[in-house]
């Protein structure tokens, strides 16, 4: 089975990129979430000249993730994902087609968030400051 | 679907390949690419840019030492603990809180939109400014779409987030404040903006600081003045009285003005 990293916006360079081996990795800029996300051409750019800077190769598609991870005649593939920050981008991922089968990555972390996230800024830092 | 073929000799080449690629998807119209370009920063890039010491110091200024990393941190292009590794590696770390605490921000914000379950576009607590919500358009008018506000310095910021799609932070909590309370236009509208043009666009940290400015998720409302304006951006941005018109005044003049609850 084809073993693919499927590429989100908010980690582009994430640290299993380079870890694990893939036989392939990809982005995918999916118009249906360009429709409930809009985007300028500057963003799309942005993203372009980042995959590009990438230590390993990237295919770019657009088109809808089903169209392209479940088209006819394609070799059957484990699709991983790095669990996207953005919690809309992750129900958009989420509400894709059950013939995508996809296996979620844990996103990296910075700062473990405290077990009662206090509601505003200063209380939290004093929370988490020591952890640096 | 299409593949795409990502890779030209310029950026230009790139940018024309792009717009016909994508000239459904996208929303505006834009004219040339950012300065700011995509890629991997080099080391030699992040110890240029990353100085506590003086971020501490001039961070709120326009032309204030900031790193200008946000695009790249917010696309995973750079991580933040190389980046603490990088300033504490520098400068002791009582001079490094300043900047220290300005990247945690973005990991406090996503833990308040862990807690509320996925949904960014409701406003947490009711605005402090004696209007309903209802009272907010919830339209951006197109003269700010256009920057073409009767304001020299709010049309100069728009322009950054236009030509650019990067805005200082002093300067997006301007912008924030002139839509919702100075034009009285509900925060999602501004928000869903910055959203489509910033490249650091974050929805948890954009959506709640714009709460955090529309006062329905914070104690008040933040506002300024052209006073303000003037004493971190004057030196680049024209701050003129007769070209701010909607900006003149004290502090008590525009909250008597804004609001309602201080009528």
């Amino acid at each position: 089975m084809k073993k693919t990293l499927w590429l989100q916006p908010d980690d582009l360079n994430p640290e299993v990129l380079t870890t694990l081996v893939w036989d392939e990795v990809v982005y995918v800029f999916d118009p249906n979430w360009l429709a409930k996300r809009p985007h300028s051409l500057k963003q799309i750019q942005f993203i372009c000249e980042a995959l590009n800077a990438l230590p390993l190769p990237v295919t770019v598609y657009r088109g809808c993730p089903e169209a392209i991870f479940d088209s006819a005649g394609a070799a059957p593939r484990k699709i991983a994902v790095v669990e996207p920050r953005d919690c809309e981008l992750r129900q958009h991922i989420g509400s894709l087609h059950s013939s995508i089968q996809i296996a979620w990555l844990p996103r990296s972390t910075w700062l473990q968030s405290p077990d009662q996230p206090p509601k505003r800024f200063f209380k939290y830092w004093n929370a988490v400051k020591k952890q640096i | 679907m299409m593949k795409l073929e990502p890779e030209h000799t310029t950026r230009l080449e790139l940018w024309d390949y792009l717009h016909s690629t994508f000239s459904i998807d996208i929303v505006s119209d834009d004219q040339k690419p950012s300065q700011i370009e995509g890629g991997l920063p080099s080391d030699e890039q992040l110890d240029a840019a990353i100085n506590p010491s003086r971020y501490a110091r001039t961070r709120n200024y326009y032309s204030g030492h900031v790193t200008r990393l946000s695009p790249y941190i917010r696309h995973g292009l750079v991580k933040k603990p190389a980046i603490v590794d990088l300033a504490l590696s520098k400068y002791a770390k009582s001079t490094c809180e300043k900047f220290l605490q300005e990247l945690a921000w973005g990991e406090f914000w996503a833990t308040v939109a862990d807690r509320l379950d996925g949904d960014l576009w409701t406003d947490l607590e009711p605005y402090k400014t004696g209007y309903a919500p209802g009272e907010y358009a919830n339209e951006l008018p197109h003269d700010i779409l256009d920057a073409h506000t009767p304001n020299a310095a709010i049309n100069h910021f728009i322009h950054d987030l236009l030509v650019d799609g990067y805005v200082h932070n002093h300067a997006r909590m301007y912008l924030a404040a002139y839509v919702v309370h100075f034009r009285r236009v509900k925060w999602q509208a501004g928000a869903r903006w910055f959203l489509t043009h910033l490249l650091d666009a974050d929805l948890a940290s954009n959506n709640l600081s714009w709460q955090w400015v529309a006062s329905t998720f914070s104690h008040k409302p933040y506002i300024f003045n052209l006073d303000n304006v003037r004493k971190y951006c004057g030196d680049t941005v024209n701050c003129d009285a007769h070209d701010n018109p909607e900006l003149v005044g004290s502090y008590e003049m525009l909250t008597q003005r804004l609001f309602r609850t201080a009528r």
